[in-house]
């Protein structure tokens, strides 16, 4: 087993390959990240009643997320006390219990065992139907609707987790009237490392020039985001065009300011969303700030430690589901204001899937690169190697509205690195509390110089 | 798949019109001849889409949401920018290039609900290779509306797929079905 310590070299911006490769990282990655993280479950939207249930994975744990007779929602995992098999196949619906499949076990949705078939006559009502409920997931909470679970008791409250991000992320989950995701999800199979999307979506400014030069050019005609096309030069000072951030928790986001708006087909519909947002501007400046009313109307691109990420604009949100060092399974739903017309949340959900979904456009530019990063380290020589993360080094600092460690500079590895220093330190972590120890002093490893 | 009932077939001679016309656009389609596919056989009010449907119970009538998700949800304009992207030559996804190569059948064509214009179905297999290593497979059905033009010219009004896979193994559908 390799030095988990030496994987990441924050201060220089520099990361071993064999992060997306070795089988014992992997493992050790199920244990100490996806084991004790909080990880996108659903909405709120998507279970509004009673016995309202969805199924997905934490990690690679199924599990079921249900809404409770109390209005609660708690997760179970997906596999019965008996014999392992799984008790839900659906994956979503309304029930009032789950029942296996293979010797019709029956749990209610709070997870308790309910029925047990000829329990009298085959167990001899010696069986003990208390302590054979479904496990449970230990913590379901939600920030601005958006549902999460945590495996490890231990763990800070999501409020806590998303720590400085959560400021950033009230510009958009917070919109006035609330946001919701349009279900259901698109599945889609990607042979790439888990990891490799995530950096990709936590700020990789750079590459949208390059890698979609084609259908920038033929989709984002009217938007700012056309500027970076070809990667040839940049317009305006790459101060001007946005900032960067990377929080204590690994999140980040790189912000392009004023490029919410202008990505779709029509005249007509760029319209329709810019008036929208004219519209909800002042109220979120009153809420939130005038900072914040900025970010609102910016494009984002941002990842919640470990495997959730977000744009705003092309409106996707997603889930990357680890299926081992070398796949992941894809999860894409659109994101929209709740207050919106309908027209306008179909104007979104389409473009969302033109350019994220599975036929997306730019979704299938970025399916390469995410690949090619994580096959090419199955040769021993080449995950020898590292990879460079430097950009924008020496450009961090704080600042006295926006918390966490922030730049100017909109093209930059920020965020990047904080995402990949947050992943060593919870691969070196034994518990929570030695997590916590390191909280006063996280910005040193981008601060210091 | 949509049940229709009294459906009537069309007349032989249709039935092959039908059938070259679903040949043709196979053969453009698959040989990168996505713009005359456009110019020549799809018709400016098209809708074109496909879905995937959300795995439920079958006695689940209560559950909330939508059950389906669109990815392709274009119209004219929308196809016109797909073609668009492969000419530009900065597609990288495609270059070397991509090659398809679909089987079409099943093919059933009834007239349809307004004059000249044809229900038809079909199904399809499709392979695509890309780059060294890598080859998939796609098998779908297609539920189309066919409408004869001005110029007596069979074009493509509508395309529904209800595709199966819901896991899409494939990575990503980013090609004409
Ligand atoms: S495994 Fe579930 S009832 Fe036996
Ligand atoms: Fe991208």
């Amino acid at each position: 087993m390799v030095d988990v310590s030496k994987l990441i070299n924050t201060k220089d911006g520099i990361q071993s390959r064999r992060i997306f490769h070795d089988q014992a990282i992997y493992d050790l990655e199920m244990e100490r990240i996806f084991a004790r993280c909080w990880l996108f479950l659903t909405h709120e939207s998507l279970i509004p009643n009673t016995g309202d249930f969805i199924t997905t994975k934490m990690g690679q744990d199924n599990v079921i997320v249900v809404r409770q007779q109390n209005g609660k929602v708690r997760a179970f995992v997906n596999s019965c006390s008996h014999r392992g098999a799984r008790v839900c196949a659906a994956e979503a619906g309304n029930t009032r219990s789950f029942v296996c499949s293979y010797h019709g076990w029956a749990y209610g949705i709070d997870g308790s065992l309910q029925g047990v078939p000829l329990e009298k006559e085959v167990y001899n009502n010696q069986l003990d139907k208390f302590t054979h409920g479904l496990v449970e997931v230990a913590l379901v909470d939600s920030f601005c609707g958006f549902i999460y679970g945590c495996f490890d008791p231990q763990a800070p409250s999501l409020r806590e987790y998303l720590g400085e991000a959560a400021w950033y992320l009230e510009a958009w989950m917070d919109a006035p009237g609330g946001t919701e995701l349009i279900g259901p999800p698109s599945r889609s199979m990607l042979y790439c490392n888990w990891k490799t999307p995530g950096e990709n979506f936590i700020g990789d400014m750079y590459h949208v020039g390059w890698t979609h030069a084609s259908s920038t050019q033929v989709l984002f005609s009217q938007s700012p985001l056309m500027a970076l096309q070809g990667n040839a030069s940049l317009p305006a000072p790459a101060e001007v065009m946005g900032m960067h951030f990377t929080s204590r928790g690994g999140h980040g986001a790189a912000i392009t300011y004023g490029g919410r708006g202008g990505i779709y087909a029509t005249a007509r519909e760029n319209e329709m969303l810019l008036a929208w947002l004219a519209a909800q501007t002042p109220k979120v400046a009153e809420r939130l700030g005038e900072v914040r009313a900025k970010f609102y109307n910016s494009a984002w691109d941002g990842t919640i430690f470990p495997n959730n990420s977000f744009l705003v604009g092309p409106n996707t949100f997603k889930v990357w589901l680890p299926r081992g060092p070398g796949a992941i399974e894809a999860l894409t739903w659109t994101w929209v204001e709740k207050d919106m017309p309908k027209e306008l949340k179909r104007i979104i959900a389409r473009n969302m899937n033109q350019t994220f979904g599975t036929a997306g456009m730019l979704e299938s530019e970025d399916t390469d690169n995410m690949e090619s990063m994580t096959q090419s380290n199955d040769g021993l020589v080449t995950r020898r190697g590292t990879l460079n993360a430097q950009m924008g080094l020496g450009r961090e600092r704080e600042d006295v509205v926006m918390p966490g460690v922030v730049s100017d500079a909109m093209i930059n590895e920020l965020s990047h690195r904080g995402f990949y220093r947050y992943y060593q330190e919870m691969l070196v972590a034994e518990s929570w509390d030695e997590l916590r120890a390191n909280s006063s002093k996280w910005k040193k490893a981008h601060l210091e110089r | 798949m949509t049940k229709h009932n009294n459906e009537r077939e069309v007349t032989r001679e249709v039935r092959d019109e039908i059938e070259r016309f679903l040949f043709r656009e196979a053969r453009l389609i698959d040989s990168e001849q996505e713009r005359e596919w456009l110019e020549t056989m799809v018709d400016a009010e098209i809708t074109y889409q496909v879905f995937s449907r959300q795995l439920r119970y079958r006695k689940d009538t209560r559950g909330s949401g939508d059950k389906e998700v669109y990815f392709f949800d274009d119209n004219y304009a929308d196809l016109a920018h797909r073609v668009e992207l492969c000419e530009n030559g900065m597609q990288w996804v495609a270059d070397p290039p991509n090659r398809l190569r679909r089987i079409v059948g099943n093919i059933e064509g009834f007239e349809g609900e307004r004059a000249g214009e044809y229900r038809v179905y079909s199904n399809c297999m499709v392979t695509r290779n890309r780059m060294v290593y890598e080859q998939m497979s796609y098998a779908y059905g297609r539920e189309d509306i066919l409408r004869r033009g001005v110029d007596g010219r069979l074009k493509l009004l509508q395309r529904v797929v209800d595709f199966e896979e819901r896991f899409v193994r494939g990575k990503n559908l980013l090609f004409i079905l």
